[in-house]
């Protein structure tokens, strides 16, 4: 009965009351006839004045209850669930219930005032948060070293671009192990393990790049460390093969060279002429060794190399130029002076040319002749580094400048490679450190699975197609991390032209393209430890499970399908399209990106956790549970999981 | 044949050079340094130049640049030479206003096809 609520109680108390009322009315008649003993006409007088006064006292009761359920025990009920719930009640509430209601409203008055602090408190809190948060986001992706965090087990919860650029497929989750050449990381993790705080380390990635760098433990919290990456410095090694070639045909023209007085017979003519031309060669690869590439690991951002000049800025293209900022900057800021002070005031600006951007500093003016270029350049734009010339800088860029004039309009000219870490246009930090502390990826529950979502396209929709695109985004903690592959595939035959209709993709697009194999092998790398998520999953997955034989890449992977869980949500009559799950959950996939890998990707990753919360409503919260609800809607559509464990034993079997 | 102008400070060779045009029939003159470049070509008209980088005094890319500036001059054909054999020097040259640019050591063969293909104007 505790359960009961009040009304229900107030109704069953005036129900009894009526009942009882009835009850008495009903017996004071019946004593009252007997003692009469059968007068007719007292009788029925008897029996109108009982109907009378049951009918007015129930109507009575009816009466009472109704104003003391409107105005006592719903108004409490209300009343309760306000001060539940901190609503502010309506004003006519429970006027009856004397302090009672200004009570109820003062208190939620209270509570609105110290939630609306609260609020303000936070917002204030975040905001200093999100300012130093993007503070270290731009420290940590602006330093040229690769930083990579991870925790107790050894899984990445952070790196930054050049981290990524480094160790190429690094991922959020990953074992860092799996991107270097055992030896390395365990002699180093053994060495902080035995005490020390933080151990230099020389590593080898897993396609051979040698690298060095620091590994620190992470003090406080659950564990864990910081790895600092750098390639490692090649030993300079004098060019040996070509200086030995120069010796060689040196010694042989040399003692010839003596005797030069007479006609030469034929054989010596030939010789000299076989090592002049070896000669010829020898110094051609000698060149060639000893001059620099364009420096890789360094590079600045037009942008910001621009503004740092302090001249008139023109058209400045968004490149990440392959070059020293300090360098480039100084060498542009002196010259940008030089002109200055010979009467052409100089405006700078950045132009994209191909793979290779050009620094230009134009002016009106007079031309500037080539030997003044040439002695301004002999100077070091940096007092503080007088043994580093213009001419060095350029020559340690593999660049140099002229200039050009076109009538009044002149302009200097510096080509420079165009960064390849910016083309890849990856997120300059990414992180998610909540990864710590949710254990193995095996037991943690749905909301916090790493995922990979991914969709392809095809050359048609028979499991014997083959596929043309490959998209997936990856998921950590309930979010995307801004980990994308994407790539165009050779499908080696023709796409036929109603495939193209739908997807777009011609075979001139793919021409080029890397052949299944390689990008699945890709795709392999990038997916390795994820759950596979893809809209009617059971396709997608049968097209890698063709591919094995080609790519000698099987995928073990868990696999989930949004065409599943939208069934496990809306019931099996719903329709159950990317379009129609998109539409119900109000997400637009933006115009030309429907039926692209990429997009239908990103689309389904975005259903994907908008879905998360009405699954957990319903109790599916962890991978068991949707593999079970699976068997429901085993009916609606195939479960790539069970043909994907039919495809592993097939695997294993042969 | 052509008249040449070899503008060439190291004497060992513009003596290699003088052996191989007067064989190929070619009237050629020489001048060791870059200082009144600009008078002797007003002067001299050749149809072509071979013309070191890094003469003393004025360097060869400041000669062609003034070639280049003067309309009186500017028929002059150009054949740069030099030791410093990168992609941008070659790119640099080209830029200023020079037909051809011949990295050293050049073989004969390779000399004779780039001067040809200069004095015929074809880029």
């Amino acid at each position: 009965m505790d359960r009961w609520s009040l009304r229900l109680r107030v109704f069953l108390i005036f129900a009894g009351l009526a009942a009882g009322l009835v009850l008495l009315i009903g017996l004071a008649l019946l004593v009252a006839a007997s003692g009469l003993d059968g007068q007719a006409g007292v009788t029925d007088a008897l029996a109108l004045a009982g109907l009378i006064a049951g009918l007015g006292g129930l109507g009575l009761v009816a009466g009472v209850w109704y104003l003391f359920d409107t105005h006592v025990a719903r108004a409490v009920e209300t009343l309760s669930g306000s001060l539940l719930t901190g609503a502010m009640p309506d004003p006519d509430e429970g006027r009856y219930l004397a302090d009672l209601a200004p009570a109820v409203r003062a208190a939620a008055a209270a509570q609105h005032r110290a939630e609306g602090d609260l609020d303000a408190a936070l917002a204030a809190h975040a905001e200093v948060s999100t300012r130093e948060k993007a503070m270290l986001e731009d420290i940590l992706s602006d330093i040229g070293a690769g930083v990579i965090l991870t925790g107790p087990m050894g899984r990445v919860l952070f790196y930054n671009a050049a981290a990524g650029q480094l160790l190429p497929g690094l991922g959020l989750d990953r074992d860092l192990a799996r991107f270097l050449r055992p030896g390395g990381l365990e002699a180093a993790s053994a060495r902080l393990a035995a005490g020390a705080d933080a151990t230099d380390v020389a590593l080898i990635g897993v396609d051979g790049a040698r690298l060095a760098g620091r590994l620190r433990r992470l003090t406080g919290g659950a564990g864990g460390s910081v790895l600092i990456l750098r390639p490692a410095r090649r030993e300079i090694l004098p060019p040996r093969a070509p200086l030995e070639a120069l010796r060689r045909h040196a010694a042989a023209l040399t003692p010839l060279l003596d005797d030069l007085n007479g006609p030469l017979p034929e054989a010596l003519t030939q010789v000299i002429r076989t090592e002049g031309r070896g000669l010829a060669a020898a110094l051609h690869d000698l060149e060639a060794a000893l001059t620099p590439p364009a420096p890789r690991q360094r590079r600045v951002a037009a942008e910001e190399l621009a503004r740092g000049l302090g001249l008139p800025l023109g058209e400045v293209a968004p490149l990440t130029l392959a070059a020293d900022g300090w360098q480039i900057g100084g060498l542009l800021t002196g010259l940008g002076a030089r002109l200055e002070e010979t009467g052409r005031p100089p405006t700078a600006s950045v132009l994209r040319d191909g793979d290779e951007a050009q620094l230009l500093l134009g002016w009106t003016g007079p031309a500037l002749p080539m030997d003044q270029l040439d002695r301004w350049l002999k100077d070091a734009p940096d007092p503080d580094h007088p043994e580093l010339s213009g001419a060095d800088i350029l020559a340690a860029h593999g660049t140099g400048i002229w200039p050009e004039q076109d009538g009044a309009a002149g302009r200097l000219i510096l080509p420079l490679a165009v960064s390849q870490i910016a083309r890849e246009a990856r997120p300059a930090v990414t992180y998610d450190f909540a990864l710590a502390s949710r254990g193995a990826p095996d037991t943690r529950p749905l909301k916090a699975l790493t995922c990979v979502v991914f969709d392809t396209e095809t050359t048609g929709l028979s499991i014997s197609d083959r596929i043309v695109q490959i998209a997936g985004l990856r998921i950590a903690g309930g979010r995307l991390t801004g980990e994308e592959f994407d790539t165009l595939v050779n499908p080696g035959r023709p796409i036929p032209p109603g495939a193209t209709d739908i997807h777009g993709i011609t075979d001139a697009m793919v021409k080029d393209a890397p052949d299944v194999a390689t990008a699945l092998r890709g795709f392999h790398h990038f997916t390795e430890d994820a759950v596979l998520i893809a809209h009617n999953a059971p396709f997608d997955m049968g097209l890698l499970r063709a591919a094995e034989a080609e790519s000698r890449k099987h995928f073990p992977n868990r696999v989930m399908d949004t065409v599943l869980l939208s069934a496990m949500i809306w019931g099996q009559g719903a329709p159950h399209s990317l379009d129609a799950i998109c539409e119900r959950l109000g997400i637009t996939i933006p115009a030309g990106q429907r039926h692209t890998a990429m997009g239908d990707a990103q689309a389904t990753a975005q259903a994907f956790l908008k879905m998360l919360p009405a699954l957990e409503a319903k109790g599916i919260t962890r991978f068991e549970h949707v593999l079970g609800q699976a068997q429901k809607y085993r009916r609606l559509l195939s479960d790539a999981n069970l043909t994907a464990a039919h495809g592993a034993g097939d695997t294993a079997g042969a | 044949m052509a008249r040449i102008m070899v503008i060439e400070d190291e004497d060992n060779i513009a003596a290699a050079l003088d052996f191989l045009l007067t064989r190929d029939g070619h009237q050629h003159s020489r001048l060791a340094t870059g200082a009144g470049a600009i008078d002797a070509l007003r002067d001299a008209r050749p149809d072509l130049v071979l013309l070191d980088v890094m003469l003393p005094e004025v360097s060869g890319y400041q000669i062609v640049q003034d070639l280049r500036a003067d309309p009186d001059l500017s028929k002059i054909r150009v054949l740069m030479m030099t030791a410093r054999g990168s992609v941008v020097e070659r790119r640099k040259g080209l830029m200023l206003g020079a037909d051809g640019f011949i990295a050293k050591p050049f073989e004969l063969a390779e000399l004779r096809a780039e001067m040809a293909r200069v004095l015929a104007g074809q880029p």
